[in-house]
């Protein structure tokens, strides 16, 4: 029969993809097993040759210290294009029928209240009031509440901490800017600036809620799907 | 031997390396890593080596595109990830392989045309 790795072999192979700059667990998942597995083969045609010295061998041919930084970071961009794409589709739906009905209330009613009132400022500090305003609620409260999972001390998972909202986030800071800037230099946006600005307002808050909650349950999901030994709340 | 390195130098190579694994995964069901590597030098006899730097880029590409999905079992004292196609990596996939032929069929029209003797 041929030789395998125990546990502690196993969580020894951890440690080395840790110490080689693979941080999070399920990233390691896969290399440790590609690890052990090329071991394991190793030791069929040399079984006297030390754990040590194969895991050595086998990590030098995986690439050294770049190719395991490398894997890592290649596997953070996919991870962070499949819920890209996942949030792409979720809007995309919000352009379709029925759910385009909620966007274009959503677009009129903006613009509805830009065309209508007497000095667009207040508007425009309203909105900004509010986006700062769901930060604070979602970041502090919300998020750490409903989406963080609570997974087993010790360990850290990309899925876990993976976020796109980073993006969001910085574009909604720099649009404030942008229209709070507008705001103090003219008191009315013309039609078709205001078309404009409703339908960016508009597109950015289907992009933050799919983002916040529908992103977000999708990623609780998944892990809750691949590592359900790991989660605790 | 030919040796698939980090891809990003050769489109070709990069192009044929998404439709080995796709063709591989469509044949035989799910795979792991390791066996895909090694499922590849056997077919090949030896002569196609694909590295580790090159295949779990694509795969995680080829992943967050939706054209493979994964699954994460307990083999023996360690967690394994397992690589399904979806069904849109099998539409993917015949899209690639007639791509693939027809590059095949010019290629050897290009290199090797024949002679019309009449």
């Amino acid at each position: 029969m041929s030789k395998l790795l125990t546990i502690e072999q196993i969580e020894e192979l951890h440690e080395f993809c840790y110490f080689r700059g693979v941080f999070h667990y399920d990233v390691q998942i896969e290399i440790v097993d590609h690890l052990a597995t090329a071991i394991e083969k190793l030791w069929e045609t040399n079984p006297i040759l030390p754990f040590d010295e194969a895991m050595y061998t086998i990590g030098e041919q995986f690439g050294g210290d770049l190719g395991f930084s490398t894997f890592s970071q290649e596997k953070e961009k996919a991870v962070r294009k499949k819920y890209r794409r996942l949030l792409w589709q979720f809007v995309a739906d919000y352009y379709r029928f029925p759910k385009i009905i909620v966007t274009i209330m959503l677009t009129l009613s903006i613009f509805t209240a830009l065309y209508f009132s007497e000095n667009d400022q207040w508007i425009i500090v309203s909105l900004v009031a509010l986006f700062f305003g769901f930060s604070l609620f979602y970041g502090l409260y919300y998020r750490p509440k409903y989406v963080r999972l609570k997974v087993k001390k010790g360990y850290s998972f990309l899925l876990n901490e993976i976020s796109i909202k980073g993006l969001l986030y910085k574009t909604g800071v720099g649009f404030s800017g942008v229209f709070i800037h507008e705001a103090t230099h003219q008191e009315h946006f013309s039609t078709t600036g205001s078309i404009i600005f409703s339908l960016l307002v508009s597109l950015y808050i289907v992009l933050l809620y799919g983002d916040c909650f529908f992103i977000s349950k999708k990623i609780k999901e998944h892990f809750k799907e691949q590592f359900p030994q790991f989660v605790i709340a | 031997m030919l040796k698939i390195y980090k891809m990003g130098t050769n489109q070709l190579y990069k192009g044929s390396l998404s439709t080995i694994i796709l063709k591989l995964l469509g044949e035989n069901g799910r795979m792991y890593g390791y066996q895909i590597t090694q499922e590849v030098k056997a077919i090949s006899s030896g002569e196609f080596v694909i590295t580790e730097g090159a295949l779990y880029p694509m795969l995680h590409k080829l992943e967050a595109q939706g054209l493979l999905t994964v699954e994460i079992e307990m083999t023996g004292n360690r967690m394994r990830k397992y690589y399904s196609i979806t069904q849109n990596g099998k539409k993917e996939v015949t899209n690639l392989m007639t791509e693939m032929e027809s590059y095949i069929r010019n290629m050897q029209s290009l290199l090797n045309p024949k002679i019309n003797l009449a």
